[in-house]
């Protein structure tokens, strides 16, 4: 595989790029520029930075501009604006953290949608075609700050030693609290946490994968395929309905990701456990 | 797989040194991340959401506001509506009762007028017979001095004596009549006597 | 944001998180186990030069972890 691979590279270098098939998950290195170097490493701008920072343009002015005038009979951008907002304000943070508390946390979670949203949505927006998502560095700084909220509020809501006493299960032979305790810590801390930001790197480095595979594998054959260039009409086909796919999948991705953000405020603050 | 992945490593070795498994964070990316987007959070917080929450509530109050003033003016609706109908049934009573009043004051006017024409014809015949009465007492008047004068007339030509002289026939006739009235007297020669004495009795 | 929003007179309705993430949960519980005592079993072995405490451990924790989870979520 690495063989052809490395033998198409050098026999066709497609103007001056080394060839992207098949797609390895080096692929989604794409340093700019170097920052800054800290002793031996030097410290790279790169791609998905430059997307992240465009996504944060895009959607302040379109949020600023679009509630600028907020009034009782709204603009078709402030009501465009106001179907996002209610459907992350009434479908996932009422719903899912309940009515007398949702308000504090709807600021965040709509900012967490249209943030993943547009990132993952990236993916296969030309020209940036490339879901910052699948750079594992961003679901984990969302996850981390998702989880500093979750930890605080539960630790606001039961004090320190309940919230820790929560922990434990009634019901459990006393032999079995310490391991249950270690097991219930990692879970809490390490592993939950990993889960929400892992699923959402994951889905977007594979779709992306997969894209990648059908797109540049289209072409791939037809320039180098021989007869097998035949294929790959049927293969950019394929690659034009996965697109479609993926884009519900990045949709999604945003939606599961807000609404787990969401279930973990509700459940830390659920008044019995 | 493995091998790919190995030479993606190795082809992307000559790039930098920030490349790193894909498993592992990237820490300027994480760092950057972080960054932008608290800032996100902080314009979503700060700017966005108040103004958008601001518009809910000013409609949310708007509609509880139109609902308010539908409901005090159906409210001022229905109170009309029953004054107007308190008004209606007071009306009806009132044309009832005098009606009532009308019927029971015609009857008593009625009454009146029949007591009253009673009265009035019970009036009217007793003055009919009071004026009969003495209308009858005037001609007995006249009667009487009729039948004294014929009397005396006709017993003048009966005794052939002229009685012609006034003053002694006035007393003669008078002495005459007062005795025929007292009872003392039979009417013996003149022919009115009896029916003179028949007339005192009725 | 305050929290002193307009929930006082009208009931609170209340979310429906506590529920809602059971399923993630389930996969949280089921890595945690695992990996937490695979891990200390990969350290005694480390120390003591054994071979079978790192399976036990990751036995032990897949016991532990389904054994959670029936308590929390498969009780009444």
């Amino acid at each position: 595989m690495s063989a052809t691979m490395t033998a198409a590279g050098t026999l066709l270098p497609m103007a001056g790029e080394e060839s992207h098939f098949p797609p390895t998950p080096a692929d989604f290195w794409q340093p700019l520029f170097p920052m800054f170097s800290l002793g031996e490493t030097t410290y790279y701008f790169t791609r998905p930075m430059a997307l992240i920072l465009i996504s944060f343009i895009v959607l302040t002015v379109w949020l600023l501009v679009s509630t600028r005038r907020a009034s009782v009979v709204p603009s078709k951008g402030q009501w465009f604006t106001e179907r996002v907002y209610d459907f992350v304000r009434n479908d996932i943070a009422r719903d899912m953290i309940g009515s007398r508390d949702f308000l504090r946390f709807t600021p965040l979670l709509f900012a967490l949608f249209t943030f993943i949203l547009l990132n993952n949505w990236f993916g296969i927006i030309p020209p940036f075609q490339n879901p910052t998502m699948a750079r594992v560095a961003f679901p984990i700084a969302l996850t981390l700050i998702v989880y500093v909220v979750y930890h605080w509020i539960g630790v606001q809501k039961h004090g320190l030693g309940g919230y820790f006493r929560f922990m434990i299960p009634p019901g459990l032979p006393s032999w079995l609290v310490p391991f249950i305790f270690l097991l219930e810590l990692m879970t809490f801390f390490i592993t939950r946490p990993l889960t929400l930001a892992l699923r959402l790197f994951g889905n977007m480095f594979a779709g992306h994968m997969l894209l990648v595979v059908f797109i540049i594998g289209g072409w791939e054959l037809l320039v180098h395929g021989g007869a097998l260039s035949l294929v790959a009409l049927p293969a950019w086909i394929m690659g034009a309905g996965l697109t479609v796919f993926e884009a519900l999948i990045q949709f999604l991705q945003a939606y599961v990701f807000v609404l787990l953000a969401a279930s973990y405020f509700g459940g830390a603050l659920a008044d019995e456990h | 797989m493995d091998n790919t992945a190995i030479a993606g490593l190795v082809a992307s070795g000559a790039m930098g040194e920030g490349e790193s498994p894909p498993i592992l964070p990237y820490m300027p990316e994480l760092v950057f991340g972080t960054v932008i987007f608290l800032a996100f959070l902080w314009i979503i917080a700060k700017k966005v959401v108040p103004n958008l929450e601001k518009a809910y509530e000013e409609r949310a109050s708007a509609i509880e506001g139109g609902i308010a003033k539908a409901e005090k003016a159906q409210e001022e609706a229905e109170a009309a509506l029953r004054e107007y109908r308190a008004q209606l049934a007071e009306a009806r009573d009132e044309a009832a009762r005098i009606r009532e009043e009308a019927k029971e004051q015609g009857a008593a006017i009625v009454a009146d007028m029949r007591r009253q024409a009673q009265a009035e014809s019970a009036r009217i015949t007793e003055t009919a017979h009071r004026q009969i009465e003495a209308e009858r007492h005037q001609a007995m008047v006249a009667l009487r001095s009729e039948v004294g004068r014929l009397s005396t007339e006709l017993a003048s030509r009966i005794v052939g004596e002229s009685l012609e002289d006034e003053a002694r026939q006035r007393g003669i006739v008078d002495r005459f009549l007062a005795d025929l009235e007292a009872g003392e007297r039979q009417p013996t020669t003149v022919a009115g006597g009896p029916e003179g004495a028949e007339r005192t009795d009725s | 944001m305050s929290s002193s929003e307009p929930a006082g007179p009208e009931e609170h309705t209340p979310g429906r998180g506590a529920q809602t993430h059971l399923a993630t949960d389930a996969i949280a519980y089921l890595l945690a186990g695992p990996f937490t005592f695979g891990g200390i079993g990969f350290g005694v072995d480390h120390l003591l030069g054994t071979w079978f405490v790192l399976p036990l451990g990751v036995l032990a924790g897949m016991a532990l972890s389904i054994y959670l989870l029936w308590l929390r979520y498969g009780t009444p």
